[in-house]
């Protein structure tokens, strides 16, 4: 299903992205011309559904949560400054669109319940089951690792973000981030290790 | 020893921040050490693994729903015509919202434009005959998430939070009873005395609510900070609240009020008689 | 080092007090305070009625508190409370001593350390100083230093010399009935209010994105933002004037620019109604100013 129109095409933000052309997009969208936010949207969307989705275990909540932060962008473009990344702020505002979300929904939709397992379309099968439930108990232990440690732990594997921005995002010193990610890593081995041993080799999950 | 020293550089090692000498030292104590070399094994091996967690893809509709939305406020903006001329383009919907008192209209449109809030794009919602089905939904959890945040604003211990509450307050859409009543009792309650004028402000907007005038009248009689009771007497006057009378009465006759305060009471006693 | 003891029979030491004591001079006492976690911003909360306070921030982590008690009172009172301390300490015997001691420290939660010297009480907990006067106690003017990133809360009630603070990044709340309010280099959110006194405050930088408000009675408030910051004014004056330099974006139909020439730098002087709203560098931090008689003067940072 193709987008009714098209404003930008994917193409165009798959060529090498220069951290400085987000900040001079944003300027663009500060001056009126909102329709460049959908480069932003090709750049952006996929890593945020998937901190969403590691955040929530639940695809649709993270589909509404990535509209969320695209749609607080152009509401709040005029106190984005030019100072910090983008990617920083957008975070930050993720960040917060999360908090809102957690507030509104009492219970977080069981991971198991959502969490599919990944298609792998070449390795052998019985290769790919263990993978499969390798991720699957990955999945489980990063659901269950405290907030911040989770938050901490994502933005520095898979969303690729500096210590030291991850720092300035969270209002925090550096050292207190680097020790949370030692600590969540810690803890995340703990957990998986634990899951694993309540799970025989091949059977699926429960 | 130099494994507490690890336990600090492990962050920067799974990134591959280490610089080269530090590497090489900790490298060097790694050959000799079998504990940190099997805590640094197993805690990489859990990031590898993290590494090869395959990336989700969102469904199509995603995709679209954006491009939606974007068009809508596009298409907002050029309605409303908020980039050019912010204040008139709001003064058709305002007058629907608010009588015609310039300075508190005027307040309401600066506390909209401060938000950022697109109101060109608002325009556009209500305007719309028939309202696209996601531009609305969002617009209606948009407000839910607010209004949360709002009220929870209003409860922090920072006093310029609190202030952000209450201009938030004023932005929802439809406030419901919960937000009047925590701007009322912002108004009776709150320590500082810029977050109950801010309050003040914000009450005008919903005068016309059950209630909220018998409460604002009572309130004056509470009020100790001279600053706060000239707003308030400004507000009841303005909205020409007759049951005033007697609580502007009874201030005046109070020994310990301001002087410029009883001044301004009974002038409004005068307007309101 | 003295062992404090207070008048009702309670035993707190668990901090050195160092009293200086000269019958010319006032009182000074000297204490420092610890946050729990030095490496988080803290708070440092002040109320008290008479007297001064005057907070700077430094490189250190700790809180550094100097009070000095101004000489009020007669001498004859002096001498009297002075008495009846050393009376105390002796009542009390060592055993007795020791037992209060050991109770005070185990209580938990709160690390407790009181200055019970003349009336001023400090307690910390959870990264959150207080700074309290007895009711009664004499006027103090302290003097305390902090580290930048802290928030403050203070609150003088009776006094001329007010409040002042330099170079401190958190939040500030003051409040003052009489004194004048001064801040200098401070980036806020400032949120303060004055019956009498005037308040002024320069930036160094604005912390984006969180309201501040001013509010004085009869004072003037003059504030001092940087040239590029982006705000959003909302200025009430019932008796006073506004004056800037800044190229202010006001409301449409509150544009009237006079030149005012008496005004230093030739800024403008402009007129309205009751409320002036104006966005500086196209909006965003929201500043509500507030003064009955006083003047509202926004200057821009030189």
């Amino acid at each position: 299903m193709e987008p009714k129109s098209i404003w930008v095409s994917p193409n165009e933000t798959r060529r090498f992205v220069d951290p400085t052309s987000d900040n001079r997009l944003m300027e663009e969208i500060k001056d009126g011309r909102v329709e460049r936010l959908a480069i932003l949207f090709e750049r952006y969307h996929v890593m945020l559904f998937n901190f969403f989705l590691r955040l929530t275990g639940n695809r649709s909540h993270s589909e509404d949560l990535v509209q969320d932060v695209f749609f607080r962008i152009l509401k709040y473009r005029k106190t984005y400054q030019g100072q910090s990344k983008f990617s920083v702020w957008m975070y930050q505002i993720a960040r917060n669109a999360h908090v809102d979300h957690l507030r509104k929904r009492k219970q977080e939709m069981s991971l198991d319940d959502q969490f599919e397992e990944p298609a792998s379309a070449e390795t052998p099968a019985v290769e790919r089951m263990s993978a499969e439930i390798d991720a699957a108990l990955l999945n489980r232990a990063l659901d269950r690792l405290p907030l911040r440690k989770k938050e901490v732990l994502l933005l520095s594997r898979f969303q690729e973000m500096k210590y030291r921005e991850i720092a300035e995002l969270m209002g925090c010193d550096i050292g207190s981030i680097k020790s949370t990610v030692h600590r969540a890593i810690k803890d995340l081995g703990r957990i998986y290790v634990e899951l694993q041993g309540g799970e025989s080799s091949c059977t699926a999950k429960d | 020893m130099y494994c507490e020293r690890l336990k600090d550089l492990l962050a920067d090692y799974l990134v591959g921040e280490l610089d080269e000498k530090t590497l090489a030292e900790a490298q060097a104590h790694l050959a000799g050490c079998a504990a940190c070399r099997e805590e640094l094994e197993s805690l990489s091996a859990i990031w590898t693994k993290l590494g090869v967690l395959p990336k989700e893809q969102p469904s199509a509709a995603l995709r679209s729903r954006f491009y939606d939305m974007l068009e809508a406020y596009k298409e907002g903006l050029k309605r409303g015509g908020i980039a050019a001329r912010p204040l008139q383009s709001l003064s058709s919907w305002l007058s629907r919202l608010v009588p015609r008192r310039p300075a508190y209209q005027l307040a309401l449109a600066l506390v909209l434009i401060i938000a950022g809030l697109g109101s060109g794009y608002l325009l556009n919602v209500r305007s719309r005959s028939n309202a696209r089905f996601e531009v609305a939904t969002l617009k209606h959890e948009v407000n839910d998430m607010r209004r949360t945040v709002a009220v929870s604003l209003l409860k922090q211990a920072s006093p310029s939070e609190r202030l952000m509450g209450v201009s938030w307050s004023v932005q929802l859409d439809r406030p419901g009873d919960e937000i009047i009543a925590a701007l009322l009792e912002t108004l009776d309650h709150d320590s500082n005395v810029n977050v109950r004028l801010a309050a003040v402000d914000a009450l005008y907007l919903f005068y016309d609510h059950p209630e909220v005038k018998e409460r604002l009248v009572r309130s004056l009689a509470g009020q100790t900070s001279p600053l706060v009771q000239l707003s308030l007497i400004d507000l009841l006057v303005g909205i020409r609240e007759r049951r005033a009378v007697e609580a502007l009465g009874q201030l005046i006759q109070d020994h310990k009020i301001n002087p410029k305060v009883k001044k301004r009471a009974e002038l409004g006693l005068a307007q309101l008689s | 080092m003295k062992t404090i003891v207070r008048l009702a029979g309670i035993i707190i030491l668990l901090w050195a007090v160092g009293m200086a004591d000269s019958s010319q001079q006032s009182q000074a006492d000297h204490a420092v305070v610890s946050f729990t976690n030095p490496a988080k911003p803290g708070s440092l909360e002040v109320d008290i009625r008479e007297g001064s306070i005057t907070v700077r921030g430094y490189e250190g982590k700790d809180v550094i508190i100097d009070a000095r008690w101004r000489e009020r009172v007669l001498t004859g009172e002096k001498r009297e409370m002075e008495a009846a301390l050393a009376e105390a300490e002796e009542e009390l015997d060592q055993e007795e001593l020791a037992r209060k001691k050991a109770q005070a420290e185990k209580s938990r939660g709160m690390k407790m350390l009181a200055v019970e010297s003349m009336g001023l009480t400090i307690e910390e907990e959870d990264n959150v100083i207080q700074v309290s006067v007895e009711e009664g106690k004499r006027a103090v003017d302290l003097v305390i230093q902090v580290p930048f990133s802290t928030s403050l809360q203070l609150s003088c009630r009776d006094d001329e010399r007010g409040v002042t603070v330099e170079r401190v990044n958190g939040e500030i709340e003051v409040d003052t009935s009489d004194g004048p309010i001064t801040l200098t280099n401070v980036s806020g959110p400032v949120v303060a209010d004055s019956s009498d006194g005037e308040i002024k405050v320069v930036f160094g930088k604005i912390t984006p994105g969180k309201p501040m408000s001013l509010s004085a009675m009869d004072g003037d408030i003059d504030i001092t933002l940087p040239l590029d910051v982006k705000a959003s004014l909302k200025m009430k004056t019932d008796e006073g004037q506004i004056f800037t330099d800044f190229d202010v974006q006001l409301t449409p139909s509150q544009q009237k620019k006079e030149e005012d020439e008496r005004k230093e730098g030739g800024g403008y002087r402009v007129t309205y109604e009751k409320v002036t709203l104006g966005l500086i560098n196209g909006g965003g931090t929201e500043i509500q100013l507030t003064t009955y008689e006083g003047n509202i003067y926004v200057r821009k940072a030189k």
